[in-house]
């Protein structure tokens, strides 16, 4: 199997975050079932979330996946 | 530090204090007469009963301090890390076991090979701790 190239997941949480009203982690936490502890993580790239937790996060901030999420390669 | 990586760090701390001095005893007792002893089912006794103390009282006090989390259930990430963790523990169980095998063929007999598998099985307990724990750190 061929090795995928190199790249990692990107995200504006932290910008979407000041924008709505200045949440905080714990906050969008609450709304899709994560801890804060999860959704520091996420922003800061250490883990990537499910499919199903990317989705919730783009629904919270009301945009669509592309805006929250993005494919950084290299 | 979240409430679940305080308990799964106070875990792999107790784990490796309370089975280490166990099983210092037991290898000790092994190089002097043999491990077929009533003071080693009692010391096992005594060192469940205290990893079983020190966890509550850690979660106790952990709870007190963050009751929200203590009452959350897990999340994604708790359970990948879980999941993870218990992978690396099964590959350190499954090296460990055909060790004792190897050994029980080159000397170990009796009751010390009871020993050898409950030693493998808290190495496994605390490698499943450790892997969490530092999942938790390392922040994935």
């Amino acid at each position: 199997m061929a090795k995928p190239p190199p790249g990692r997941v990107a995200n504006q949480i932290r910008l979407l975050r000041f924008m709505a009203n200045e949440m905080t982690q714990a906050e969008l936490g609450a709304a899709i079932g994560l801890t804060r502890q999860t959704v520091a993580a996420i922003e800061a790239g250490k883990y990537s979330p499910t499919l199903e937790a990317a989705f919730r996060i783009a629904q919270v901030f009301g945009k669509p996946l592309d805006e929250v999420f993005q494919w950084a390669a290299g | 530090m979240s409430f679940r990586e305080r308990i799964v760090w106070t875990a792999f701390v107790t784990t490796l204090l309370v089975w280490g001095s166990y099983f210092a005893v037991v290898i000790v007792k092994a190089a002097n007469g043999g491990t077929h002893d009533m003071l080693l089912f009692w010391l096992f006794v005594a060192a469940t009963i205290a990893q079983a103390v020190m966890m509550g009282a850690v979660a106790a006090i952990a709870a007190l301090m963050a009751p929200g989390e203590a009452s959350a259930a897990p999340d994604e990430r708790d359970r990948m890390l879980g999941q993870r963790a218990s992978g690396v523990a099964y590959f350190v169980v499954l090296v460990a076991i055909v060790a004792v095998i190897v050994w029980m063929h080159v000397g170990l007999h009796g009751t010390d090979v009871i020993f050898a598998l409950i030693g493998v099985f808290m190495l496994g307990e605390a490698v499943r701790f450790g892997s969490k724990a530092v999942g938790y750190r390392m922040g994935s």
